[in-house]
């Protein structure tokens, strides 16, 4: 019978060292790295390693400040002239791991077509500080454009591409911005809402609440947006469902909305569907 | 998408709220005892996730048992889920013949973020043999009603959310110690960022549960 009781402590005792539990902490944590942006780190398109900087910022999420480590491909001094993506990464843990991603972006049309920005969300890379809520990553997202603002872009050049845990940040930004109107946002194969990922996995109808403080809602946010719009999905993405994707995006009233249903593709869909379609489907969007 | 240990741990514990232990009674218990237990296991996403969680029984008569349950794993999450129920003996054991028992259970969870609560019925049946008094294997359907299945977002909820599962129990004088197979909500497809969780036919979850518990006996 003790046995039992204690078996009973301990697991009473890991109930209450971990009563703060939260899915998120999976979702929202990155690893500090070395970062290394060179041609040596590329595999397919290249960049004029002078015209990449890395530098940080301040990001303040009311009064919450974190300094993040930011990325700029392009020349800076073209800021005021040139198109501009603002590229959201997903929850790998470093920009290190999109390094190809945003070369290809800026390598859309031509070599370095286009000015791309990538950051580090708090907590993610070597930005400092935590990622706790949506509202960390909106804020963060928003130090970036500010940055690019203060350089002269103006909101018909900028364009905010979402990759997964970044196109939650990218659809919340979109809806509600304070800086600069977001006119073009690409959602590249997100979640819809923290409610479906719990939902997903049990079936039944509990709310994300019940798992996590962190609470975004894209079907919910994209309704008060209606400027272009892009969603890039995957029929066989195994992280966001396509299933959930098709019933938000076949319900968005937006006359500019488009999207891109990839056959056969998983949740890598820039790297997935080959970069001339990749090529083709952004110059589209961004030429529109 | 980060895959590591810790990641996959957390994610895949989403799986928790739902029949995320082994059956609380199969064979009735003796009238006067009382049964206390120790659950731990889950779906297996190359391992089995360590759920867990701590009940108690009692033997009402030699037909009826009552029993409750604590869900340790749920509550690290902040939310307090728990289960009550009754289970009715319809057919004692005989040789080869099945002893068939059936248990109604309410599980309620209540979110401890924003206070929201959710209250599931559930039926089980159990088809148990006892062979040289201490082995117990046994097979069982249970089945979770959602009731506010239509809040469930893009009008995906189910009202029927079954499980099959396949156990043994050794049953000693004083210990009894469990094992069971479950095969989880296999009606339906689940789905979890970046863990690969074991299902039938890509149906459902599969998960391995064990089970310690102590009985107490009343002495005249």
């Amino acid at each position: 019978m003790k046995y039992l009781i204690h078996l009973s402590f301990i697991i009473g005792m890991l109930t209450f060292i971990g009563c703060k539990n939260d899915v998120a902490f999976a979702l929202l944590q990155g690893e500090q790295v070395e970062y290394s942006f060179t041609n040596a780190d590329l595999s397919e398109r290249f960049v004029d390693e002078g015209l990449v900087s890395q530098f940080s910022l301040i990001s303040n999420n009311a009064g919450s400040k974190a300094k993040i480590e930011a990325l700029y491909i392009g020349s800076q001094d073209q800021i005021k002239t040139d198109t501009i993506i603002l590229y959201l990464h997903g929850n790998r843990p470093n920009m290190n791991d999109y390094w190809q991603l945003t070369v290809n972006l800026a390598n859309v049309g031509g070599q370095h077509n286009y000015g791309v920005m990538m950051f580090d969300f708090r907590g993610f890379g070597n930005s400092e500080g935590k990622s706790e809520s949506i509202e960390d990553l909106v804020a963060d997202s928003e130090a970036c454009i500010a940055w690019l603002k203060a350089r002269g872009l103006s909101k018909e050049r900028l364009i905010v591409y979402g990759y997964s845990l970044g196109a939650m940040s990218g659809a919340h930004l979109a809806s509600d911005w304070s800086i600069l109107e977001i006119e073009k946002v690409v959602l590249d194969a997100p979640q819809t809402t923290s409610t479906k990922l719990l939902q997903d996995a049990t079936g039944l109808s509990l709310g994300g609440s019940a798992v996590t403080s962190f609470d975004y809602n894209i079907p919910l946010v994209i309704e008060d947006y209606d400027n272009y719009l892009l969603w890039i999905h995957g029929t066989d993405d195994k992280t966001a469902s396509f299933e959930n994707f098709k019933y938000v995006y076949d319900r968005y009233d937006n006359p500019k909305k488009s999207s891109a249903e990839l056959q056969g593709v998983g949740h890598s869909t820039a790297i997935d569907m080959g970069f001339p379609a990749y090529e083709k489907l952004m110059l589209k969007f961004m030429r529109q | 998408m980060k895959f590591n240990c810790i990641s996959i741990i957390l994610f895949a514990l989403l799986f928790c709220c739902s029949a995320c232990n082994t059956a609380r009674v199969i064979k009735p218990l003796e009238k006067g005892e009382t049964r206390i237990a120790v659950d731990l296991g889950g779906p297996i996403v190359g391992f089995p996730i360590p759920m867990s969680s701590i009940s108690g029984a009692y033997g009402i008569s030699e037909k009826l048992s009552v029993f409750g349950g604590f869900h340790a794993t749920t509550l690290a999450y902040q939310s307090l889920q728990c289960d009550v129920g009754a289970n009715y003996s319809f057919l004692e054991t005989r040789k080869w013949q099945p002893g068939i028992s059936g248990s109604l259970i309410l599980n309620p969870i209540i979110d401890m973020r924003v206070g929201n609560s959710s209250l599931f019925p559930e039926t089980a049946f159990n088809f148990y043999w006892q062979i040289r008094e201490r082995h117990v294997p046994f097979i069982g359907l249970t089945n979770w009603y959602d009731v506010a299945k239509g809040t469930v977002e893009l009008e995906k909820g189910k009202l029927m959310h079954p499980a099959l599962y396949l156990g043994y129990n050794y049953e000693g004088p004083k210990w009894i110690f469990g094992i069971e197979a479950k095969w989880l909500n296999f009606n339906k497809t689940l789905m979890i960022p970046q863990v690969d969780h074991t299902s039938i036919g890509g149906n459902g979850a599969t998960g391995v549960y064990l089970k310690l518990a102590y009985r107490i006996f009343k002495t005249e």
